[in-house]
């Protein structure tokens, strides 16, 4: 069956949520006073104005029903895998083992790439990457480390 | 003239050399669907680092206004859209380019979008330097309201309702908030992350949210093309008739974006839209529109074109962006310690009219890269987008990694892509979140500035008569915002790159 989501009530109380933490953490950094504004007086305001923004917007979304959604698991799942896997492996063993790991895990998010075209798209991510940001645009980043 | 003493002359070889890569760059992007201009500047910002800041600044503009006269190319030939201003010309390009036409609508777009370009930029070289005259009077009161006032507008007039556009701009300040508060020296939400004291990335929350988040969506989407009709150079020249029907269209939506292009928030999308429904409600025969007609692809890309180049004028004249692109850009002359307001202008004239030569000079260049090269860009439309995303993939991640050197501004892609992907499944667009990002904390620092002056009396603030005009203007905007909400006007495109 297909998963149904109220978007409008969600968003609304998460925004809502957001703003209330915000406003709330604001009163730590001092207000202060309109003259001499503290460092929590803009926070605060912006807080509050998303409070009161969330809330309209969750009320209103009440009114209406239910939607059904379509998440796209397979592609949010591995293209945040990819994207993690290079964080992870860059510092450690460098560049090319990242891009080629992370590499393959963004292939796997469309099934229909093989692994001979898999292969041709690292190699060439691989390709351009160095040409523009490490022989481009001189990044010190290391190619390997071992 | 200051454009010819200063301007071209101030040109030198390497940044000539830079504009061409900057256009023929932003065409590619342009004709690509999926890659927008935002991605690419963000990743390629690190360039002003090496680059004197006139030609980086030459280098990444061509990419923002080379990839308007690309975008189209894909509307026409595969009814995608290259870049959202695009959009709407795939009402009448694909049609066109299904009755055989598509040669003559690459022609027409391209002159068009020349037309646009040119006329966009005279207004970006005469009213600048004007608007920053009467700008350097402005205090920090005014300067608060201009900044309300531009976020306002960014929240509700791009697409979406707008009350999730005001939404957007919030969340956007408060992300503005975090690091290091310049005024106190306090931490603001940095949650004890070193990483975080200098708050958080703009470059790591544009390629998160737009370029993630839109990969995340547009691997299947992006499944659905249909065969590409074949062009011929014969096929592109436009017969008599057909060019006499672009012509007033054509000087109609220049005009339509030269007036929408400055308005924060709006830009070249808001100003393409606009272009198409006036043709099509001045137009005699209407129900020939979204059939091929020619009318309706060449208002849109003047006017998305005009729309770019006068996009610069709030941005140089006033050091307020009104898109994300363009606080990307500003990012770069940042980098240089050069901070944009309205003393730019008068300080650094070289660069101001160094930068407009160039604009001349990259829409020349664009005008010859578009027609005698279309067998490229048409080869390039044949890539599919299942072997161009890891790639995408691959460079936001070297490229973040390389512009801090620092494997936290990677983790932070990944959230803001998180970010992204909720956004667009609760039907939220990231660009007011940027835009409040990036004014957020303009606007609280010159807020500390008004209310210092006026001893923390808001009322004070507001009884100088130009703050009130604008503050009566924010209103006035907002109020229309909460009306809209309940009417059922919607405007016909859908979400794209």
């Amino acid at each position: 069956m297909q998963p149904k989501l109220n978007r409008d009530a969600v968003s609304g109380l998460l925004l809502a949520l957001i703003g209330a933490a915000a406003a709330y953490r604001a009163f730590d950094y001092g207000i202060g006073s309109a003259a001499r504004m503290g460092s929590g007086y803009f926070p605060l305001l912006i807080g509050g104005a998303l409070v009161l923004l969330g809330a309209v917007i969750g009320i209103g979304g009440l009114r209406a029903s239910a939607t059904p959604i379509h998440i796209p698991w397979r592609e949010l799942t591995l293209i945040a895998l990819s994207v993690a896997s290079f964080a992870l492996i860059i510092s450690r063993f460098g560049l090319f083992p990242a891009l080629a790991v992370s590499g393959v895990l963004a292939c796997l998010a469309d099934r229909d790439i093989g692994l001979r075209r898999t292969i041709g798209i690292v190699l060439f991510s691989c390709l351009l990457v160095w040409l523009v940001f490490v022989i481009g645009l001189n990044s010190p980043a290391a190619l390997i480390k071992v | 003239m200051e454009l010819f003493t200063l301007g071209f002359a101030s040109l030198t070889l390497t940044s000539v050399v830079y504009c061409f890569a900057g256009v023929f760059l932003g065409t590619l992007i342009g004709v690509l669907p999926g890659v927008g201009a935002l991605s690419a500047i963000s990743l390629l910002m690190p360039v002003s680092f090496y680059l004197d800041p006139t030609t980086a600044l030459v280098f990444l503009s061509g990419i923002y206004y080379g990839a308007e006269y690309g975008g189209s190319t894909a509307s026409i030939m595969l009814n995608l859209p290259g870049t959202s201003s695009n959009a709407i010309t795939c009402l009448d390009g694909y049609p066109m380019a299904q009755n055989g036409k598509a040669g003559v609508a690459l022609t027409v777009t391209t002159y068009v979008s020349f037309f646009g370009g040119t006329v966009g930029i005279l207004l970006l070289s005469f009213l600048s330097p004007l608007i920053s005259r009467l700008a350097v009077a402005v205090g920090p009161s005014e300067y608060a309201a201009i900044l309300l006032l531009s976020i306002i507008m960014a929240a509700t007039i791009s697409d979406g309702p707008p009350m999730k556009g005001i939404a957007m701009v919030l969340l956007g300040a408060l992300l503005g908030t975090v690091g290091i508060d310049v005024n106190s020296g306090d931490y603001r939400f940095t949650f004890g992350v070193p990483d975080l004291f200098d708050g958080v990335s703009l470059v790591a929350l544009a390629l998160g949210t737009f370029g993630i988040g839109e990969v995340i969506f547009a691997i299947r989407a992006q499944k659905a093309r249909g065969p590409m009709p074949k062009v011929t150079f014969r096929s592109m020249i436009p017969s008599r008739p057909e060019f006499l029907k672009t012509l007033f269209p054509m000087v109609r939506g220049t005009g339509v974006g030269s007036v929408v292009g400055p308005l924060p928030g709006a830009g070249p999308t808001i100003a393409s839209l606009i272009g198409y429904a006036i043709e099509k409600r001045i137009s005699r025969t209407p129900h020939r529109f979204g059939k091929g007609a020619i009318e309706g692809i060449s208002s849109p890309e003047a006017a998305n074109n005009a729309a770019v180049q006068t996009a610069f004028i709030p941005t140089l004249s006033l050091g307020i962006p009104g898109s994300p692109t363009m606080a990307i850009m500003l990012g770069a002359l940042m980098i240089h310690g050069i901070s944009p307001g309205p003393k730019f202008i008068a300080e650094q004239p070289e660069m101001f009219w160094g930068l407009i030569a160039s604009f001349w000079l990259g829409n020349i260049i664009l005008l010859g890269l578009n027609l005698p090269l279309v067998g490229i860009w048409l080869w390039l439309l044949r890539i599919p987008y299942s072997m161009m995303y890891p790639v995408i993939v691959a460079l936001i991640c070297a490229g973040v990694f390389t512009l801090t050197n620092s494997a936290f501004a990677v983790w932070l892609v990944l959230g803001f892509g998180f970010l992204g992907f909720l956004l667009r499944l609760f039907d939220y667009s990231p660009a007011p979140l940027l835009i409040g990002f990036i004014l957020g904390p303009m606007l609280e620092e010159n807020l500390r500035r008004a209310l210092l002056i006026h001893r923390g009396s808001y009322i004070d603030m507001l009884s100088r008569p130009a703050t009130a005009v604008l503050m009566l203007l924010t209103v006035a905007i907002l109020l229309w915002a909460i009306l809209k909400r309940n009417s059922p006007v919607q405007a016909d495109d859908g979400h794209s790159a």
